[in-house]
């Protein structure tokens, strides 16, 4: 495949005739018919249309001929593959490896993919030949395992030419295992919806029974089950006329309707659970520790099927097979649906994960999704760095082709707007355009890091995920300003960011003394601040599971409290000077969960339980948080900064990180958080491996692959500048001075240092107003007020005839064609087509004053996308 | 409730800033000179030109140009306000400063010059000043006495290209304007010391929080200031110059604020500029060694005798190379030695001994981040020990925690910030014996200028006055004495005592002459209490300042109570915070010019009753020609008592009535009451009071309770009241029932001494509504000596009116009712329409 696309980049205007030689050639190793059909789709798609047009493009007779011929070749070829494809088999593997089954009613449910040469995954489970070494151990139906009697044997399987093993232990094989309410009853009500938010979960139950939602409480939801309305909502004389059983099967009136059958297994859990007399798990019974689904990844072609396996970890170190209790959601249905049985469906072209949730545990797996039959070969692109070489293997996975690179003047204006927040002058655009080195691209992006700008970008960034911001009693100006400078300071001075975490983090003294204080001033909640510092540092909404456990997490409310608790022994009082507030390290203060009323001990989110005595829990948290042993904090961290320059995170919304959440592509989102943390969270190195990587420098221009691609990086993404580079760049093009409030005149509005300063113009653009640490505070959605002002406000109209840059240009002498090109340069970084300058032309032969004319264009490249947009 | 109350009595500790404390400071500060509190120097009155204005009351000062001046030199002051015109007198409340003579403008009342004399031993700093005019005293404003001579800051000098270049030891007076930063260069000597201080908030002009920056010729930062412990928001900072060379300061408002009234004054010099210095205290009359603080690694030293009285807050300049800090350093003489805390102390086992003779100072710094100080001390059973750290109060940066332990280490009593962010607490031992006392900072910072000083003292009474603020807006309204010739003026006195409770006698010394000082003794259980100042008729025009002072009428208590009079300048967020505030020790007090009116209250001969109301009859005497409005109101209400809080009596007229009431627990006794009037002077409100008047509470001569009364609408009702009869009264007392509903209506009656009961006579009207009407009440008024004395008495009667009973109901054959017409839908409208079209007489539809 590979030469048949080598050959198209390195001869794209190579006569046609010899693209068809060597389609030609690569047809010759059958059976491989798949690639015919392939090959000649690439003709295709770089032929003329028709025979008749390639026929007129050739003269020599033989080869049109040869063409025709090969067409109906090809034709013929394309047909039997499609109906009957026999792709390579490359690998063969069976999901779980291992079955150990622990008592009578255990069982493990099989899958066995195959991955063929092309990447895609087919599910062989129920074609595969299945044979057990040691009979009488266990038997197998339908690809699940049942125990027989105790034993240990293994479990042959076939495929495809290939062959597994899989041990299989059987212990207990004749004995019951009682019933646990946690472990078997819990799941029903999570897989039967009934204790989700609209019925019995909400906070007054539904039509008088409740829930604790999700299962947050499940002492509480045994005690309502067992002990409200005795006699109807559980029967222990006649279980199954017990209403839970009689409603949820539909046998009775039931506002939410049949929730599953008389004869499912969730109903017969219920019942065997009233049956043994509605137990309450004893203090042996064993806590689920970990969910896994199997197998991770599938590459499927569209309509095809595969199943999962959903295993659930206990803490006595047995696992279960929990594929039929599990809740099962894709978050991409066009793409993949999900059945409530584990059956993957695939559908449209494109991505999507599909999740089980257990327990308190939603695990994910990767589902793509190809068109049938497609055709597809990956060009041999350079790769500038790691970035490159994994984003291109994940556009590879989805069969999606990059784009070009973009033009060296429109890299120069992105890379300008994206480091440092403004545009290029026409000088440096025509000195960088004219620049034959082959590493220009490289040089400038160094160049624009080592610029002051490129700080101020940052800091202001920071300043809105810290929410600096001065409010009335609470956050004074001066507070505000020092809080700003702090971070200003740290960010100049290139100290590491987990170092200036950590600092935040441990804070105490005076706001005013000791301004990254007013981190803990800006926020007083205990619980608020816990969820901050989970948002902004780790990436994680943890504000669920304040309520409830989290619904497609794994956070539980034990890991919110206990969360909360570094956060419950901050003391604060007012310093001498009024404004100041003085943040220290208390001696007491606890949190306790809201349910029981336990005290809850710190402990890190997904992470250890830490000592804390004697010290300041704030210090031991920051210490944990940012290091590299938090998974988290490097890989928020990255992705916030990924998000910046590449229009969209790699985990998207940037600080909503989740397992129904994933990563579009983890590899890449570990990497760079590796290479972070390696690099000791010198951001400064990060963003120049993301700026000389070879994707940020792709074209905004998809191709006939990547058109619908939104998450993969496969083509630059067309942005709205934000709202202060959007005010600076205008000022900075017009040759005007601004005057925001706190900052001499001249200032530029990323420099703004409190969040309250108000500005039309910046409110109007979606600035953020730091009132939350949400990342997607900033909008840059376009309304009508945002053109009215462009059109009519002061931004654009008075700055022209203030800046005075036409008058200028024209006093020193440019020709009207010169100040165009200039004008164009300095808002488009590019000079005017001839098309432009044609139609411009007309315009200046009118009479009038030229500078009128002149002032007029300056004004509509101002109202003009190519200038809001950077691309 | 203990903790409470000790708390409480701190409270304003909080917003202590000694620089203002001239109370002790004043008259021992090393470099005091001749002791002339005011200069009453009218000696060259110049008048310039025409006719002076018309006098008018209430003269304004609002500021002075220049804002301070190097003492040692003679310089023009221009004192800028409103209503000056007739302006004779500057009045200072610290010695050292003498006015040559003062030239008013002509026709200007905004403006007077004066020709100052600054004494070369003239204490630094702060110097608060009057204008004390014909008609009237000024608002109190300061003027700041520095050891360098001035310069002004001169544009351009807002660019750190463009520096205004100033000698050594000098100071700028300038001003910030919004967002400006202003850039000094002086010439520095390698090695010399080059310190900066700034005095910004502290002028008391409005809200500006300056921050200065010492900066290299490459704009690197050598040292920065923004809030200091010393002078809080107002920064200084020092380097030793490290190189030969220019050195730029920069100085602007910390957030890059600023407006016309941001007025500073930079000292730029070789002056030391110590943080701090230690002992910070020692014992009256002795000799000590003292330390400055905060220098780095030049050492500064000075032996310095102690006055002979204690001292809450002494002022001490450091002085180095013939140059003195231009703001001092500060710490407290007390009766009692020190003790002197000696490394390492930093455990029970190595702490340092303060003997066993209470009472006692520690002195210590805690030196270095996460430095505590251990001392042990004796002390006996029941003593009980007051345990006050001096750290803050001082202007240390350390935020004191204290702790008292047990040989064991057991932790007996602690405190963080009873006293501001100084440590105060009550010891009683447990036990005679050992004890071991700790000292750290509460953030568990440390540096070389973290000194502090406990003291442990026998629980001792102090007493101190003021004059509470009259106005939210104006805390300068009326805290001083102006009685017109022939005329009467009053105040409220406030005391504060601590440790002591008693009646106290107030005393206003060393009056003005011809000013007469009237007020009773203040209850023990009372804060507050009116004096009025009479002066006659020709008292002469004059001024000066004088003490009051407050004493325990048990001659058996040796406390006096001197005034502590603050005056706050800048207020800001957070709530009304105070920024910037003076203290003054003594009161100006002056006799005036006559105004136009005087007021006089009639002496009630009868008392006020509890639940009783009265109306004090208050009588104007008008000069002919005066009718302005004269606005009257109570100076204070006792406890218990409530009025109205202004009555006016208008324009032309001579008498108001003024209307009071006790509530049912109004003490029973007799106050001093007066009340004062206002009424517009020339332009300006003048202000004068009544004589002190007697007003007594006494308990009501009968009590009565409304039994409940019921009718219909129109009916009539019998409205019983059963008496009960407290004391004798003459004669009859007429009664009239009040809070009647509407349409209700009943005569007076009257009753004597004799009675058990009365009854009303309550006619209704159709209109009086049903319900249970409970505001019935009964004003008695029992006539004495001629005069009303009001009860209101029976207060919740009930009159209830009853919904008539309803009539039979006739039975009478009901008529068919017509039917409904039937709603017709559009459709059957229009059709309705059309054939009204047709024939329009079917419809009725109008043609």
């Amino acid at each position: 495949m590979r030469h048949i696309a080598d050959s198209r980049v390195k001869n794209a205007k190579a006569p046609p005739g010899r693209a068809v030689l060597d389609a030609e050639r690569a047809s010759t190793p059958a059976p491989c018919l798949r690639e015919f059909g392939r090959s000649r789709r690439d003709l295709d798609l770089r032929q003329p249309a028709t025979p008749d047009e390639a026929i007129a493009q050739h003269s020599t007779r033989g080869v049109a001929l040869r063409a025709i011929l090969l067409a109906a070749l090809l034709l013929a070829c394309f047909v039997t593959g499609a109906t009957t494809p026999s792709p390579t088999l490359v690998d063969l593997k069976v999901f779980p490896t291992t079955v150990d089954l622990h008592h009578r009613r255990d069982r493990q449910l099989l899958v066995v993919q195959a991955t063929y040469a092309d990447g895609t995954t087919r599910d062989a489970s129920s074609q595969a030949r299945y044979a057990f070494a040691e009979p009488g151990i266990a038997k197998l139906t339908n690809a699940t395992v049942y125990p027989l009697s105790n034993g240990i044997s293994t479990l042959k399987i076939a495929f495809g030419g290939r062959e597994l093993t899989v041990p299989v232990s059987v212990t207990n094989a004749a004995q019951e295992r009682p019933i646990s309410f946690k472990l078997e009853v819990m799941p029903v009500f999570m897989k039967g919806g009934c204790n989700s938010g609209a019925c019995h979960g909400a906070a007054r139950g539904k039509d008088g029974f409740r829930l604790s939602l999700f299962g947050f409480d499940p002492e509480n939801d045994h005690r309502r089950l067992s002990t409200e309305f005795i006699g109807r909502r559980v029967n222990l004389a006649i279980p199954e006329e017990s209403l839970m059983i009689e409603k949820a099967v539909g046998k009775v009136q039931h506002t939410g309707g049949q929730r599953f059958t008389e004869d499912s297994e969730m109903s017969q859990t219920l019942l065997r659970w009233l049956k043994a007399g509605v137990p309450a798990d004893g203090a042996g019974v064993a806590r689920c520790t970990g969910l896994e689904i199997e197998p991770r990844q599938l590459v499927l072609e569209s309509n095809a099927t595969h199943r999962v396996t959903v295993r659930a970890t206990y803490s006595d170190g047995t696992h279960a097979d929990v594929t039929a209790m599990a809740l099962y959601l894709s978050n991409n249905d066009p793409v993949a649906k999900i059945s409530q049985d584990g059956m993957v469906s695939a559908a449209q072209r494109g991505e999507a994960f599909v999740m089980a949730r257990y327990a308190t545990f939603t695990v994910g797996a990767q589902v793509i999704v190809i068109p049938e039959g497609l055709q597809y070969s990956w060009p041999e692109v350079p790769e500038n760095n790691y970035i490159d070489t994994l984003v291109n293997a994940k556009l590879r996975k989805l069969r999606l082709l990059p784009s070009a690179l973009c033009g060296d003047a429109i890299f120069l204006r992105r890379a300008s707007l994206d480091i440092t927040g403004t545009l290029p002058s026409p000088e440096e655009v025509e000195k960088f355009v004219a620049d034959t080195a082959p590493d220009k691209r490289d040089r400038v992006v160094d160049q624009l890091l080592a610029r002051k700008e490129f700080i101020e970008l940052w800091v202001m960034k920071w300043a809105e995920l810290l929410q600096i911001r001065s409010s009335p009693n609470k956050l004074s100006y001066k507070a505000a300003l020092l809080y700003y400078n702090w971070l200003q300071d740290s960010l100049a001075g290139n100290r590491p960011i987990n170092r200036i975490v950590q600092e935040l983090l441990t804070a105490s003294g005076g706001t005013f003394k000791n301004p990254p204080s007013n981190y803990y001033q800006n926020e007083t909640d205990t619980l608020k601040t816990a969820e901050n510092v989970a948002q902004v540092f780790m990436g994680i909404r943890i504000q669920c599971a304040q309520c409830h456990n989290h619904p497609f997490d794994r956070w539980t409310m034990n890991d919110y409290y206990s969360f909360a608790a570094f956060f419950s022994r901050i003391g604060r009082k007012t310093g001498e000077d009024p404004r100041e507030t003085i943040i220290f390290a208390g001696n007491d203060g606890d949190v306790t969960h809201p349910v029981d009323k336990r005290v809850m001990p710190p402990k890190f989110l997904g992470g250890d339980q830490p000592e804390c005595k004697d010290q300041d829990r704030r210090a031991v948290l920051a210490q944990w948080l940012a290091s590299p042993d938090n998974p988290f904090f490097a890989r928020n961290l990255v992705n916030l900064i990924w998000a910046h320059f590449m229009g969209k995170g790699i985990v998207e919304p940037v600080d909503d990180a989740r397992a129904s959440n994933p990563a579009s592509n983890p590899e890449l989102l570990a990497a760079l958080a590796k290479q972070f943390a390696e690099q000791n969270f010198d951001f400064k190195k990060l963003v120049r491996e993301i700026c000389h990587s070879r994707t940020y420098q792709l074209a905004t221009e998809a191709n006939e692959t990547n058109a619908g691609d939104t998450r993969d990086f496969s083509h630059a993404p067309i942005r709205r500048v934000r709202a202060e580079v959007l005010s600076d760049i205008i000022t900075q093009v017009t040759e005007t001075r601004d005057k925001f409030q706190g900052l001499p005149r001249g200032a530029r509005a990323v420099q703004i240092a409190d969040g309250a300063v108000s500005s039309y113009f910046l409110t109007t653009f979606g600035r953020a107003s730091r009132e939350t640490c949400a990342a997607n505070e900033v909008k840059t959605e376009p309304t009508l007020s945002q053109a009215l002002h462009l059109l009519n406000g002061d931004a654009t109209q008075v700055k022209v005839q203030e800046g005075g840059v036409v008058a200028r240009l024209l006093k020193e002498g440019k020709t009207p064609n010169q100040v165009i090109a200039n004008l164009y340069l300095r808002c488009f970084s590019r000079k005017p087509t001839d098309a432009e300058l044609a139609k411009l032309d007309e315009f200046l032969k009118e009479p009038g004053s030229k500078e009128t004319v002149l002032n007029d264009l300056f004004w509509s490249l101002l109202n003009s996308k190519e200038f809001l947009f950077n691309h | 409730m203990g903790n409470r109350k000790w708390v409480g009595m701190f409270s304003d500790l909080h917003a202590y800033q000694p620089w203002r404390v001239k109370a002790a400071a004043l008259r021992t500060a090393p470099v005091s000179g001749p002791h002339i509190l005011c200069q009453a120097l009218g000696l060259v009155l110049l008048l310039l030109g025409g006719p002076m204005t018309a006098p008018a009351m209430s003269p304004l000062l609002a500021s002075t140009t220049p804002l301070g001046g190097q003492r040692g030199t003679e310089l023009e002051l221009t004192l800028r306000g409103e209503r000056l015109a007739d302006a004779q007198q500057i009045i200072w409340y610290s010695p050292g400063i003498q006015v040559l003579g003062i030239q008013i403008p002509t026709n200007q009342a905004q403006t007077v010059k004066a020709r100052i004399q600054i004494s070369p031993d003239c204490r630094l700093g702060e110097h608060a000043l009057r204008i004390r005019c014909a008609s009237g005293v000024s608002d109190l404003r300061t003027f700041w006495v520095g050891p360098f001579p001035t310069v002004n800051d001169t544009a351009p000098n807002s660019d750190f290209a463009q520096p205004q270049t100033i000698p050594l030891n000098v100071t700028v007076e300038g001003v910030v304007e919004n967002e400006a930063v202003h850039y000094y260069r002086v010439e520095a000597r390698q090695g010399q010391r080059l310190s900066v201080e700034v005095e910004g908030m502290r002028l008391g002009r409005t809200f500006f929080d300056p921050f200065v920056a010492i900066m290299d010729p490459k704009r690197f930062v050598l040292a920065s200031s923004d809030d200091t412990a010393l002078l809080m928001q107002d920064p200084a900072c020092s380097i030793i110059a490290p190189a030969e060379g220019p050195y730029l300061i920069q100085l602007r408002e910390s957030s890059y604020g600023g407006n016309g009234d941001c007025h500073y004054r930079l000292h730029v010099g070789s002056f030391p500029r110590p943080t701090g210095v230690f002992p910070a205290g020692g014992k009256a009359g002795e000799s000590i060694s003292l330390k400055f603080l905060g220098l780095g690694a030049a050492d500064l030293t000075t032996q310095m005798k102690l006055p002979s009285e204690p001292s809450g807050a002494l002022a001490v300049f450091a002085e180095s190379g013939g140059q003195t800090a231009p703001s001092p350093n500060w710490l407290r003489v007390s009766p009692f030695p020190n003790v002197l805390e000696i490394e390492p102390n930093d455990d029970r086992d190595h702490a340092t001994s303060a003997g066993t003779n209470l009472p006692i100072a520690l002195n210590g710094i805690i030196d270095h981040d996460g430095d505590v100080d251990w001392y042990n001390f004796t002390a006996t059973k029941g003593q009980t020990i007051e345990v006050n750290v001096y750290a803050r109060r001082l202007r240390s940066p350390l935020d004191s925690v204290l702790s008292i332990h047990d040989p064991n280490g057991n932790s007996l009593a602690s405190n963080d910030d009873s006293a501001g962010a100084d440590s105060y607490l009550r010891f009683t031992p447990p036990n005679d014996g050992r004890f071991f006392l700790r000292v750290s900072d509460h953030l568990k910072k440390g540096g070389p200028d973290f000194f502090y000083r406990v003291e442990l003292t026998p629980v001792a009474g102090s007493l101190s006055l003021k004059l509470p603020d009259v106005s939210r807006n104006n805390a300068q309204e009326r805290k001083c004495i102006v009685v017109p010739r022939g005329n009467r003026f009053a105040t409220l006195v406030q005391a504060e005592r601590q440790n002591f409770s008693g009646d106290l006698s107030l005393q206003a010394v060393d009056l003005p002459s011809g000013i007469v000082a009237q007020g009773d003794p203040m209850p023990g259980n009372q804060t507050l209490l009116p004096m009025v100042f009479e002066a006659a008729a020709d008292a002469p025009i004059a001024g000066k300042l004088c003490d009051l002072r407050c004493k325990p009428v048990d001659t058996t208590q040796h406390l006096i109570g001197n005034l502590h009079q603050d005056f706050v300048f800048v207020r800001g967020e957070p709530g009304d915070s105070i920024y910037s505030q003076t203290f003054v020790d003594q009161i100006a007090a002056a006799v005036v010019e006559e105004v136009p009116f005087k007021i006089n209250v009639v002496e009630p001969k009868v008392p006020l009753v509890r639940n009783g109301t009265m109306d004090l009859k208050v009588v104007a005497l008008r000069r002919p020609g005066f009718d302005e409005p004269i606005t009257l109101r109570m100076i204070y209400n006792p406890p218990g008592i409530g009025s109205a809080n202004e009555v006016m009596i208008p324009k032309g007229e001579t008498n108001a009535l003024y209307r009071i009431n006790a509530n049912g627990e109004a003490e029973v006794r007799t106050w001093k009451i007066a009340v004062l009037a206002t009424a517009p002077v020339n332009g300006a409100a003048a202000w004068v009071s009544s004589q002190l008047t007697s007003l007594t509470v006494a308990e009501p001569f009968l009590a009565m309770k409304i039994e409940m009364a019921s009718t219909e609408p129109g009916q009539a009702a019998r409205v019983l009241c059963t008496l009960d009869q407290k004391a004798p009264f003459e004669g009859k007392a007429t009664c009239r029932l009040l809070g009647l509903p509407n349409g209700a209506t009943t005569a007076d009656a009257t009753i004597t001494k004799d009675d058990k009961q009365l009854v009303f006579d309550v006619a209704t009207t159709a209109a009086t509504p049903v319900g249970q009407h409970r505001s019935l009440f009964c004003a008695v008024t029992i006539v004495q000596t001629g005069e009303p004395i009001i009860h209101s008495l029976g207060g919740g009667g009930c009159l209830r009116i009853d919904a008539p009973k309803p009539a039979p109901v006739e039975v009478a054959a009901a008529k068919p009712a017509p039917p409904a017409a039937k709603p017709l839908t559009h459709l059957e409208k229009l059709r309705l329409e059309h054939a009204g079209k047709q024939n329009p007489d079917a419809t009725g539809t109008p043609k």
